[in-house]
C-alpha cells in the first residue's frame, strides 16, 4: 500500500505517534537536564537527597525516552502496516494516558499528552485504519 | 372466514378434504432432534387421556374440574367462565411414585458411565457460560437465583414426564403432527403443528426453562401453477416457494427462507414429494434451518432498560460516531441478556419421510373442536412472572387467551403479506403501475389548471403593481401567487417521483417475465447462525474458569469484608480487574479489552480537560465558528 493509498486517518495516526514519540523524548531529556541540574545545587530539596534524585530522575527520564523510543518504533511498523502495530499503538495509548491522569491527580498536569492520546485513540477506532491492519492479520494468519 | 381478536380477516382455512392432506403429506417436514431428547410430537387425544383440567384462581388454592382420564374433547370445550385472573389449564404430570423415580434416576446414573445407549444420551460440549463473558455469567447467576422466588415446574416434575411419556409410546408408538391448510392472497400455506408433551430445556439441556406441553410449528408457502382446484393434478402442481420455521418469539421476515436458499436442507422423496429439514432444539423444540448449537439471548423484563441503554451505547459508537470496524455478520451482544444454548445438532431421532420413524397426519381446522373450543393453558400453570416456566395455550389462542398471530396472519407472521406469491407476481405489478399512470393523469391535469392559473395570478399582480389604492389587493395577490407557486412545486415533485416509480416497475415486470428472482436470501436481517464450535484458548481450563469465576468472586467479597474491610474496595477492583485479563484472554479478545480500557481512560481524560478549559474550549469554538462564517462569506465574495 503506497502513502497516498492509505486512509486519511491512517496518515494522520502516523503524524500523532511520532509527534508523541518526539514530544516524550523531548520531554525525557528535559528532564534529565533538569532535574540534574537541579540534583547539583546543593541548596534545593532535591540536593538534599541526593542519591534518590539522581536515581528518580534517571528512572523516570529512561521510562520516558523508553515508551518515547517504542511510539517511535511503533509509528515505522505503523507505516509499514504490521498486523500487530494497532494493539501496540492502542496499549501505549492506555499507558500513556494512565500515566497522564496520574499525573494531574499529582498536581503535574500533562495536558498536551492527554489531547494526543485521545486524538490516536479517536482515530485508531475509525473503521477504515481498523479494517486495514485486520486485512494484514489475515494476510499473516493466512499464509 | 374466520373471526379473530383483531376484526374479520378474509382468510379461507381449507377443509380437511383428502386433496388437503395429501398436500400436507407432499410437503411435511423431516424432523432431526439432538441426541437425547425425550419428548417427540404426540397427539392431543392421548395427550389429554393423561392429564386432568384445572382451575387457578387468584385467591385461594386450585380447583380441579375434570380428573385424569375424564377429559374428552366435550368436556374440555366446553365454555367456562371464571372472574379476572381465573385460568384454566390442564395438568399432564402428578408428582411421580418415588419408587419409580429412584429407580429411574439410578438407571440413569448406570447409563451415564455404561455407553450401550451413546445415541441416547446428551453431551452437553462447551457450556454457555464459556461462551460468554464475565457480566452476562454474573447477570445469569442473578437470574439462576430468581428461580428460588418466581413460581417454577417442580424438579422431579421433568423425570415424570420422561416415565409417562415413555409409558405411553411403550403402548402404541406414534408421531402425529397436525396439518391446516390455508389460502391467502394468492398463496396456499401448509402450517405443521406439533405437540410435544414437555419442555425440558432447563432440566435436561442448561436452558432457560421447563413447561409442560409445548406447540411448535412449522409453515410451507406454495403457490398454484393452475386454477383448477377440482383436478387431481393440482397437487403436483402446487410449487413451495418459502418455508418459515418457528423459533422461540421470534417472527417477520428473519423466519422465513426461499426454497431455493442453500441453507434450507431438503429431502426429495421417490412419490415426488420434497420435504424441508427442520433441525429441533433439544428440550426447547425450537426449529432451525442448519445443525448446530444456538446462542439464544433471554431478555429478563426488568433489566429491559439497561439492555435499551446498552444497545443505545452500542448503536451511537458504531453509526454515530462510526468507530470500530463494520462486520454487519457479527450479531449485537448485550450482557444484560441472559445466554443459552440451544442445541439443535440434528445427531439424534428423526420423524419423517424416508426415516425410521413415520408420521400420522391429522388435520387441524376451525372445525377441530380442541383447538378452537379450549382456550386454556395445554400444561401446568406455575404463576411465573415471567411466564417462562407456565405452559402455552394451543395453536389457535396465545396465554392470555386472544388469536395468536400466527393463526389468525400466518402470512404477516413470516413477513410474507408484503410479498405476492408468484403467479400473482405479474398481475400485482400491472395494477400498481396502472394506479401510478392514473394518478400520474390525474397530477398532469391538475398541474396544467394551477399552471394556467398561476399565470393568470401572475399577470393580475403585474398589473396591480404600483397602484397605490390597490396595494392591499396587491399584497394579497403575492401572497396567493407564493401559495399557488409552493403547491405547484409539490404537484410536480410527486409527478416526478411517480414517473420514476412507474419506470421502476416496468422494469420489475420485465424482470418477472424472464423468470428472475430476487436474491433468496435479501429479505434476512439478522440471520441466526449456530454459534462457532471452538475459539477458545485452554477450553477446558476456560470452561472450569468460567464456571467456578463468579461463584469464586462472592466468596473472595465475602472474605475481604469478614477478614480486611479495609481493602475492600481496592482488592475488588483487583479481583475483577484480574479475572476480565484471564477472560480476556482465554476468549482471544485481549486487543478487545485493551481497545475498551484505552476508549474509557480516554473519556475520562476528555472530561478532565472540558473541565481543565472549559472557558477556553468555549472561546475557541465561538472563536472558530466566527472565522468560519468570515472566511466563507469572504470566498464568496471573491469568487463572484
Amino acid at each position: 500500500m503506497t502513502f497516498a493509498q492509505r486512509p486519511r486517518s491512517l496518515s494522520i495516526v502516523l503524524t500523532l505517534i511520532l509527534l508523541q514519540g518526539l514530544g516524550l523524548l523531548a520531554y525525557g531529556l528535559y528532564l534529565v537536564y533538569l532535574e540534574g541540574w537541579l540534583a547539583r545545587d546543593p541548596g534545593t530539596l532535591l540536593g538534599r537527597y541526593l542519591p534518590f534524585a539522581i536515581f528518580k530522575t534517571i528512572s523516570y527520564s529512561l521510562v520516558m525516552v523508553l515508551f518515547a523510543l517504542l511510539a517511535l518504533l511503533l509509528a515505522s511498523s505503523l507505516y509499514r502496516i504490521k498486523w500487530w502495530a494497532w494493539t501496540a499503538a492502542i496499549s501505549l495509548q492506555g499507558f500513556s494516558m494512565l500515566s497522564a491522569l496520574i499525573e494531574y491527580l499529582s498536581h503535574r498536569p500533562n495536558y498536551t499528552g492527554m489531547l494526543i492520546s485521545i486524538a490516536l485513540v479517536f482515530y485508531l477506532n475509525q473503521s477504515e485504519v481498523q479494517d486495514v491492519f485486520r486485512g494484514s492479520w489475515r494476510d499473516q494468519h493466512d499464509r | 372466514m374466520f373471526s379473530g381478536g383483531h376484526g374479520e380477516i378474509s382468510m379461507t382455512d381449507e377443509q380437511p378434504t383428502s386433496w388437503a392432506l395429501k398436500v400436507l403429506r407432499r410437503f411435511e417436514p423431516i424432523l432431526h432432534f439432538t441426541s437425547g431428547e425425550r419428548f417427540f410430537p404426540i397427539d392431543v387425544e392421548r395427550y389429554l387421556a393423561e392429564c386432568s383440567l384445572w382451575k387457578y384462581k387468584p385467591e385461594g388454592p386450585p380447583e380441579l374440574l375434570i380428573g385424569e382420564g375424564e377429559i374428552t374433547i366435550d368436556n374440555l370445550t366446553t365454555p367456562r367462565v371464571g372472574s379476572p385472573g381465573t385460568i384454566f389449564y390442564l395438568k399432564f404430570i402428578e408428582p411421580p411414585d418415588l419408587v419409580e423415580y429412584a429407580r429411574y434416576r439410578i438407571r440413569q446414573v448406570v447409563r451415564s458411565f455404561s455407553r450401550h445407549d451413546e445415541q441416547e444420551m446428551f453431551h452437553p460440549g462447551r457450556g454457555r457460560l464459556a461462551r460468554v463473558g464475565f457480566g452476562s455469567r454474573f447477570v445469569d447467576a442473578l437470574f439462576s437465583l430468581t428461580l428460588l422466588l418466581r413460581g417454577r415446574v417442580p424438579g422431579d416434575t421433568a423425570t415424570a414426564a420422561v416415565l409417562t411419556y415413555k409409558s405411553m409410546q411403550s403402548k402404541q408408538e406414534r408421531y402425529a403432527y397436525y396439518g391446516r391448510v390455508v389460502r391467502e392472497n394468492g398463496w396456499v400455506i401448509l402450517q405443521y403443528w406439533y405437540l410435544y408433551p414437555f419442555n425440558n430445556w432447563r432440566s435436561g439441556f442448561y436452558g432457560a426453562n421447563d413447561h409442560e406441553a409445548d406447540w411448535e410449528m412449522v409453515s410451507v408457502y406454495c403457490y398454484e401453477e393452475s386454477n383448477t382446484e377440482s383436478d387431481i393434478s393440482t397437487e403436483a402442481q402446487l410449487k413451495p416457494q418459502w418455508v418459515a420455521y418457528a423459533s422461540h418469539e421470534f417472527s417477520g421476515d428473519d423466519l422465513r427462507r426461499r426454497w431455493d436458499d442453500p441453507e434450507l436442507r431438503k429431502v426429495i422423496a421417490a412419490d415426488g414429494g420434497n420435504h424441508p429439514i427442520v433441525y429441533v432444539g433439544a428440550g426447547s423444540h425450537a426449529s432451525y434451518f442448519s445443525p448446530g448449537e444456538y446462542l439464544i439471548e433471554l431478555e429478563l423484563p426488568f433489566l429491559a432498560p439497561l439492555v435499551v441503554f446498552a444497545d443505545s451505547l452500542h448503536d451511537f459508537w458504531h453509526k454515530v460516531l462510526k468507530l470500530g470496524s463494520a462486520q454487519p455478520e457479527k450479531p449485537k451482544f448485550n450482557i444484560f441478556r441472559i445466554p443459552f444454548v440451544d442445541y439443535a445438532r440434528g445427531d439424534g431421532a428423526s420423524i419423517g419421510p424416508q426415516q425410521k420413524k413415520q408420521w400420522e397426519s391429522r388435520p387441524l381446522s376451525i372445525d377441530t373442536p380442541w383447538a378452537i373450543g379450549y382456550r386454556g393453558l395445554w400444561g401446568l400453570y406455575t404463576n411465573d412472572p415471567i411466564a417462562g416456566e407456565n405452559a402455552p395455550a394451543g395453536p389457535v389462542y396465545n396465554r392470555k387467551g386472544d388469536v395468536r398471530q400466527r393463526w389468525y396472519d400466518p402470512l404477516g407472521w413470516a413477513g410474507l403479506d408484503k410479498v405476492a406469491s408468484p403467479k400473482d407476481a405479474l398481475e400485482v405489478l400491472s395494477n400498481q403501475s396502472l394506479q401510478i399512470q392514473l394518478r400520474c393523469t390525474e397530477l398532469e391535469d391538475t398541474i396544467e389548471q394551477k399552471n394556467k392559473k398561476l399565470a393568470g395570478l401572475g399577470m393580475e399582480e403585474v398589473a396591480l403593481r404600483g397602484h397605490l389604492h390597490l396595494g392591499e389587493l396587491h399584497r394579497n395577490h403575492l401572497q396567493r401567487i407564493t401559495l399557488l407557486s409552493n403547491e405547484l412545486k409539490s404537484l410536480k415533485h410527486e409527478f416526478a417521483v411517480e414517473q420514476l416509480k412507474l419506470e421502476a416497475l416496468q422494469l420489475q415486470k420485465t424482470r418477472v417475465r424472464r423468470g428472475e428472482l430476487e436474491p433468496a436470501r435479501d429479505h434476512i436481517r439478522h440471520a441466526h447462525y449456530p454459534a462457532p464450535q471452538s475459539n477458545l484458548l485452554l477450553a477446558s481450563l476456560a470452561e472450569i474458569f468460567a464456571a467456578t469465576s463468579v461463584g469464586i468472586l462472592i466468596l473472595a467479597v465475602l472474605l475481604l469484608i469478614t477478614f480486611a474491610r479495609q481493602y475492600l474496595l481496592i482488592g475488588l477492583a483487583s479481583m475483577i480487574g484480574f479475572v476480565i485479563l484471564l477472560e480476556a484472554s482465554f476468549r482471544r479478545r485481549l486487543t478487545t479489552l485493551l481497545n475498551s480500557l484505552a476508549i474509557s481512560l480516554a473519556v475520562i481524560s476528555l472530561i478532565v480537560l472540558v473541565y481543565e478549559f472549559f472557558w477556553e474550549i468555549t472561546v475557541t469554538g465561538v472563536l472558530l465558528a466566527g472565522l468560519f462564517i468570515i472566511i466563507d462569506n469572504l470566498r464568496e465574495v471573491f469568487h463572484r
